[in-house]
């Protein structure tokens, strides 16, 4: 920790060696993050590249040289739904395609990710605690604090997107492939 | 929970992560950043100057300056960046050319600041950008879209969107794009720009503006028909900003407003498709049974070797929509959407040859 707080005053002084450093820490888990959201390579690379600038361009702007990985998680998570909803925007699939979809990411990706795939499928703000919760390992403060919104919302939300994620990976297990795109 | 779902860590730590990429990315990103950093010293080293009378001033006008004070002002970015950094290849020209007014003017309302970073104004459309830096986290559209603006103290009817980007919690940047449409801008003027915060807050700035000119003209005049539309497009601008093409439509007032939903592809002399700044809109009237509206779409620039552009008319109907108009007092009024469901519009390609 002291070492990423040295390397994070250094980043902040204009020491790209040091910014490069931070990053390459934190590279894999912000790649990872950025597929559960987009769940494509192309687009969580863009993800990754836009987080990766906005961050070196505005790291004068981190208050707390302690708090570089949550810092920049958030820089990550509101690029991939900036994407995600400008992806919204430019191309309002039909029913049919969606329908097709469905049909082609089940045979490409089999069971294995389901848990992804059902991720996808719920609500960005069940997707974002459940991410901070489960795979940050974040306490319910901590998200409160990230966030910023009451504890109470935030347990809320872990509740509703966990029963959320539930529902959706039950579908995928009991249900034919037919139905199985919730 | 399922038994799956304590596999959460799992699953998500099983996701291939091409890592090469991943390092391309971080050098590519570092090292582009790096060099544009010292290719824009000289220039904003003059800008700075303008941020520091503007910061000094804050600063006296706080009685105490408290120590969250003085670090939240060291951290105020350099002004003249926003235009550049908005990924708008027009913006970014006219920026780099030294084109727009850096302003680097703030003000600080219940400890959030707003910051006039940049001013652009073309003689067809003004675009402001700004920044918004906060002690505490700020909500998603804290300012309010919907802004005032003056002109020489005067209201104004305009078309116009506003777009924000979050790059922490505590500082945001944001751009507001504005066509007056219903007044004649003087060459100078002296612009009103009233934000309103979610907490009340109102900021209100003027700043003197002066309208850049130079744009090279040409003249089109293609006139056509399609269905129940009457489409004229006069000219073609191309200034650093990018290329605008401006258009009238008339269509009968009984009819479904087509006019309103023109939009065009411009394709250059090498076959290459040109992004498009912004489109759509306009500014209509109602006259003897009629509808005009007057138009324009922006493309970005375009290299220097371009010698024609293919330019396709089209009708870009929405499936859903609705919207809402502003009159010069800035009432607002919602307009009604009815699907279009009339025969197919189409419309022919022409080609202009550019300067």
């Amino acid at each position: 920790m002291a070492t990423q707080r040295k390397l994070v005053a250094r980043a902040k002084k204009g020491d790209a060696e040091a910014f490069q450093a931070l990053i390459h820490e934190e590279k894999e888990k912000l790649y990872k993050m950025a597929y559960v959201y987009v769940q494509n390579e192309d687009d969580a690379l863009e993800v990754f590249q836009e987080t990766v600038y906005k961050a070196f361009k505005s790291i004068t702007t981190l208050k707390n040289n302690d708090y570089f990985s949550t810092w920049v998680t958030r820089i990550l998570i509101n690029a991939a739904i900036a994407l995600l909803k400008k992806k919204q925007k430019i191309v309002p699939l039909s029913h049919e395609i969606l329908e097709n979809m469905g049909e082609t990411w089940h045979m490409k990706r089999e069971e294995q990710l389901d848990l992804l795939e059902a991720m996808d499928e719920i609500e960005e703000k069940y997707k974002t605690v459940l991410l901070l919760r489960f795979y940050e390992d974040y306490t319910i403060p901590q998200i409160s604090n990230f966030l910023n919104c009451p504890e109470g919302t935030v347990k809320t939300n872990i509740r509703r997107g966990l029963a959320s994620l539930k529902q959706k990976m039950k579908g995928v297990y009991t249900d034919d492939r037919q139905n199985s795109h919730v | 929970m399922t038994d799956k779902i304590p596999m959460f860590k799992e699953e998500i730590d099983d996701i291939p992560v091409p890592v090469d990429k991943l390092d391309a990315i971080i050098a590519k990103t570092i090292q582009e950043s790096v060099q544009k950093r010292k290719r824009s010293i000289g220039k904003k080293l003059m800008m700075s100057v303008g941020a520091a009378v503007a910061t000094f001033a804050l600063l006296i006008g706080s009685a105490t300056v408290s120590p969250v004070m003085a670090d939240f002002v060291s951290q105020i970015p350099v002004v003249g960046s926003i235009f550049s950094e908005s990924g708008d290849r027009g913006l970014k020209q006219v920026s780099d050319l030294g084109l727009t007014q850096v302003i680097g003017e703030s003000k600080t309302v219940k400890g959030n600041t707003i910051t006039i970073d940049e001013v652009f104004f073309d003689g067809t459309r003004l675009t402001v950008g700004y920044s918004l830096t906060s002690e505490e986290p700020l909500e998603e559209f804290y300012v309010d879209p919907g802004m005032k603006v003056t002109i020489d103290g005067k209201n104004f009817s305009f078309g116009g969107s506003s777009g924000e980007t979050e790059i922490t919690p505590t500082y945001r940047t944001g751009i507001y794009h504005i066509e007056p449409s219903d007044i004649e801008v003087p060459e100078k003027f002296k612009l009103g720009l009233f934000f309103e915060g979610k907490g009340g807050e109102r900021w209100k700035f003027t700043l003197p503006v002066k309208t850049q000119t130079g744009a090279e003209l040409v003249t089109i005049n293609e006139t056509q028909q399609a269905g129940n539309i009457g489409l004229d497009i006069s000219n073609l601008e191309v200034s650093p900003v990018g290329l605008r093409l401006t258009y009238n439509t008339v269509v009968e007032e009984s009819e479904f407003p087509l006019g309103a939903y023109i939009k065009f592809r411009a394709v250059d002399s090498s076959g290459a498709e040109l992004a498009v700044s912004s489109e759509g809109g306009g500014y209509g009237e109602h006259v003897n049974g009629k509808v005009y509206i007057k138009g324009n779409s922006l493309f970005e620039p375009i290299d220097e070797n371009v010698t024609t552009l293919t330019i396709t008319p089209y009708v870009d109907l929405p499936s859903e929509g609705g919207g809402v108009e502003f009159d010069a007092a800035g009432n607002e009024k919602p307009i009604d959407f009815e699907p279009y469901k009339g025969e197919e519009i189409k419309f022919e390609s022409f080609t202009v040859p550019l300067p």
